[in-house]
């Protein structure tokens, strides 16, 4: 049912989403995960959809097939042309708030159309061994779980005002908070979405985790795509 | 659409050497793939005589400002086949 225009390139991603209430709730899951990084999705179509019992429940589970354009040509209603939109992967944490990050989103802008993607990532900490012993401290490990979660809520914060100061602008911005180091956030962004540039913004030498990483080398070298390094203050 | 099979659709019980016609339909609903079916089934049932089995074919859904805006489900549904001699 879902069909494409010839002569056009589409990326097709599967998402897999589950649900204890229905399949339908299951879907909803998962367009509103595709979403978060590819805005002109129009159909999904179900590919699977089956049960699983996990602790003795039932749930629900959906496999769903999108196809996007893949050349970024997009339709400008105002001219009535097709206009070529550049899309940013843009990685940043405690530097989201500074202005240089504003100011390169700016420039961007006024060069061309434009689309961006924040990604937050929000990495594990390692304190869940004892510093001194080296042993697994339950109680440590509690701590992190707290320290964790309000890690989440603050990323998400300053996510949603970042975005928010951004109303203004004539671009889609999109963003999402990542779980896990990273490399394995950016990869799980790549493969539901496609990108042209990742701006990856650090604090400076010496303090910046991501840094000793050598993240924005690793992050051109894995997916071959120009990488703009942005040294800023933490806000 | 229209076509005539004598394939599963012969279950003990029909009379022999019998023909039925499918045809596959579309229903949608903003509420769910079941609705959608049963949309489509309802519809087909007050053109045609003798529905015997919806089978469903495909299910997709129609995405509108990032949110699920529509189900649809395509039906492949059979129903007794009316010769012209009777």
């Amino acid at each position: 049912m879902a069909k494409v225009a010839s002569g056009q390139v589409h990326k097709v991603i599967r998402v897999v989403a589950t649900s204890s209430a229905s399949w339908e709730d299951a879907a909803r899951r998962g367009v509103g995960e595709a979403v978060k990084t590819i805005h002109d999705l129009s159909t999904a179509s179900v590919v699977e959809a089956d049960a699983v019992v996990r602790d003795g429940e039932l749930r629900y589970r959906v496999k769903l097939e999108m196809a996007f354009q893949l050349d970024r040509s997009r339709h400008d209603d105002r001219s009535e042309t097709s206009v070529q939109v550049k899309r940013y992967l843009i990685l940043a944490n405690q530097t989201l708030p500074s202005p240089g990050l504003r100011e390169l989103i700016e420039e961007k802008v006024a060069t061309g159309h434009c689309e961006f993607h924040i990604l937050v990532p929000e990495g594990p900490r390692s304190s869940v061994y004892h510093d001194m012993s080296g042993t697994l401290d339950p109680r440590l490990n509690e701590v992190d779980d707290r320290d964790r979660l309000v890690a989440l809520d603050e990323a998400e914060e300053r996510l949603d005002s970042f975005r928010a100061s951004f109303a203004h602008l004539d671009a889609p911005l999109t963003g999402e908070v990542g779980v896990g180091d990273p490399m394995a956030a950016v990869r799980r962004v790549m493969d539901r979405s496609t990108f042209d540039e990742i701006i990856v913004s650090t604090l400076p030498t010496g303090i910046s985790r991501w840094l000793k990483l050598d993240l924005p080398a690793r992050l051109q070298r894995i997916f071959r795509l120009p990488v703009t390094h942005l040294v800023q203050d933490s806000a | 659409m229209h076509g005539t099979s004598t394939g599963d659709h012969e279950d003990k019980g029909l009379e022999m050497d019998s023909v039925y016609n499918v045809v596959e339909l579309i229903g949608t609903s903003d509420e769910s793939w079941e609705k959608a079916a049963t949309t489509a089934v309802t519809e087909a049932s007050k053109t045609l005589r003798d529905l015997r089995v919806a089978e469903v074919v495909e299910q997709d859904l129609v995405i509108e400002g990032g949110e699920v805006a529509m189900f649809r489900c395509k039906i492949r549904l059979s129903f007794k086949h009316e010769s012209a001699d009777g």
